[in-house]
């Protein structure tokens, strides 16, 4: 519907390649002055400029119009999926084990000044990348710059991570608290960070899916 | 206190008057904007009455809901209300290059830098409960006053500083007042943790410190989580354009 009324207005003489090549959608006076906004997507062998590039052929091959569709941002997806991970990982243990089952507490009686200053400061990181990651999500997704595939992926690689980095740097190094205060917490923590293993594990099956362009998800 | 009732509502009357002229004169101006300074108002006059003043002396959890409303939320709604950009509105061009010049000016732009609004924000804070002005303050009247002020000068100081809407021309990088908001928030963090476990302010009694601090802590964080979500929108805004086509477009 929306192409009808683009193709009545101008139409278009560009053939499918040359939508990639720099001049489409662009005024005629502006072809061919490059500026930063117009690139034609990264060059370098790095994993999203090829993760771009694979985007790129598979419109192509399979045809799809990309009059409407812009730069699809994969890095940007990953980042923003990766931060909601992470800091919806941190709600949640906040929110379940902190607050509804009370395993632990708001501040044990033996934390050092340390400790806890280090713990407000992770907290707070965990904060920020729950709002950062929200807002860049909301962002992509406005202006259909999203990358279809790396939403699920990142969101579990980040809350597997960010659950066996609590599992051992929190738990074990830092020493702010254990899982649960019994006998057998070994149990616990074995279970901790086995959850946290197969959520990343999840999350790698769910990438490479995405970077073969085979994503469950293509919008 | 008195004086907030009467600052405050004199502040809210004026926005009133300032957004019902804008809308005479067809320089439209939203009118959730209104709704939230004028709220604003009312909820900073509201905790400074008597009775939850009163609240307020007897009870650590009732000083931190007092500390939280009229120093944290309050001033984030007034900021984001943009009064200046609604007085500029109301008033002939040239003043516009007034308050540009006024803001260029090297002690308010020193004053309104982030570094300098955090740190009256929360060293004013640190100050007050790790030390013994907790016991000052509810001896002297006086000085208990200022400090209310201050609470809510340094809150609206903050926002601003971080996140306001108004015009200001060089402001510091949004990476700056990143920094500043994450480390304010982790020093706010760890300020309320550090009193729950070392028992400061120690003239209260220690429930009363555990449960004030645990208040400060999550409910704190909804004010500064706004904050760095108004600051993030700003930066993808500028960094994520609409595409050019898409612009007008709807589905």
């Amino acid at each position: 519907m929306i192409l009808q009324r683009q193709e009545d207005a101008v139409p278009r003489k560009e053939s499918r390649e040359a939508m990639f090549t720099g001049t489409h959608g662009r005024m005629p006076w502006r072809v061919g002055k490059e500026s930063p906004r117009s690139n034609p997507g990264p060059s370098g062998r790095g994993f999203f400029a090829s993760a771009w590039r694979r985007e790129v052929k598979t419109y192509l091959h399979e045809g799809i119009d990309m009059s409407e569709r812009v730069q699809r941002r994969t890095g940007a997806t990953m980042l923003a999926a990766v931060l909601l991970g992470i800091g919806i990982m941190a709600a949640l243990d906040e929110i379940v084990f902190h607050q509804v089952l009370a395993w632990h507490h708001f501040v044990e009686t033996d934390n050092s000044a340390l400790a806890l200053a280090s713990d407000g400061l992770l907290h707070t990181l965990e904060l920020v990348m729950l709002v950062i990651g929200g807002a860049l999500m909301l962002r992509l997704h406005e202006t259909g710059q999203h990358a279809p595939g790396y939403r699920g992926a990142g969101f579990l690689l980040g809350m597997g991570g960010f659950q066996l980095f609590d599992g051992i740097v929190d738990h074990k190094i830092l020493g702010l608290h254990q899982v649960r205060y019994v006998d057998n917490l070994l149990v616990y923590d074995l279970c901790w960070n086995l959850a946290g293993l197969l959520l990343l594990a999840i999350g790698y099956w769910l990438l490479r899916r995405a970077r073969r362009g085979e994503a469950l998800s293509q919008r | 206190m008195s004086g907030f009732a009467l600052v405050f509502g004199a502040l809210a009357a004026l926005y009133a008057w300032g957004w019902w002229r804008a809308k005479r004169r067809g320089r439209g101006w939203p009118l959730w904007r209104l709704a939230l300074f004028v709220g604003s108002a009312l909820a900073i006059v509201a905790v400074m009455s008597p009775p939850s003043m009163q609240w307020a002396h007897d009870d650590f959890r009732g000083h931190m809901a007092v500390h939280l409303v009229a120093g944290m939320i309050a001033p984030l709604g007034l900021v984001m209300a943009a009064p200046a950009s609604l007085a500029l509105k109301n008033v002939p061009a040239h003043w516009g290059r007034r308050w540009v010049r006024f803001v260029s000016l090297p002690p308010i732009r020193v004053l309104s830098h982030p570094v300098t609004a955090a740190l009256l924000n929360i060293g004013g804070m640190m100050a007050l409960y790790l030390t013994d002005l907790y016991i000052a303050m509810r001896h002297s009247p006086g000085f208990a006053l200022w400090l209310h002020w201050h609470f809510v000068v340094a809150g609206c100081l903050f926002s601003w500083a971080i996140a306001g809407p108004d015009p200001a021309p060089r402001r510091p990088s949004l990476e700056w007042r990143f920094g500043v908001l994450v480390v304010s928030m982790a020093a706010h963090a760890t300020l309320s943790k550090w009193m729950a476990r070392f028992h400061f302010p120690a003239s209260v009694p220690l429930d009363q410190v555990r449960q004030g601090a645990e208040l400060m802590f999550y409910a704190g964080e909804l004010p500064e989580a706004l904050l760095a979500y108004l600051l993030a929108r700003q930066w993808v805004r500028s960094r994520y354009r609409e595409p050019a086509g898409a612009r007008g477009v709807t589905p």
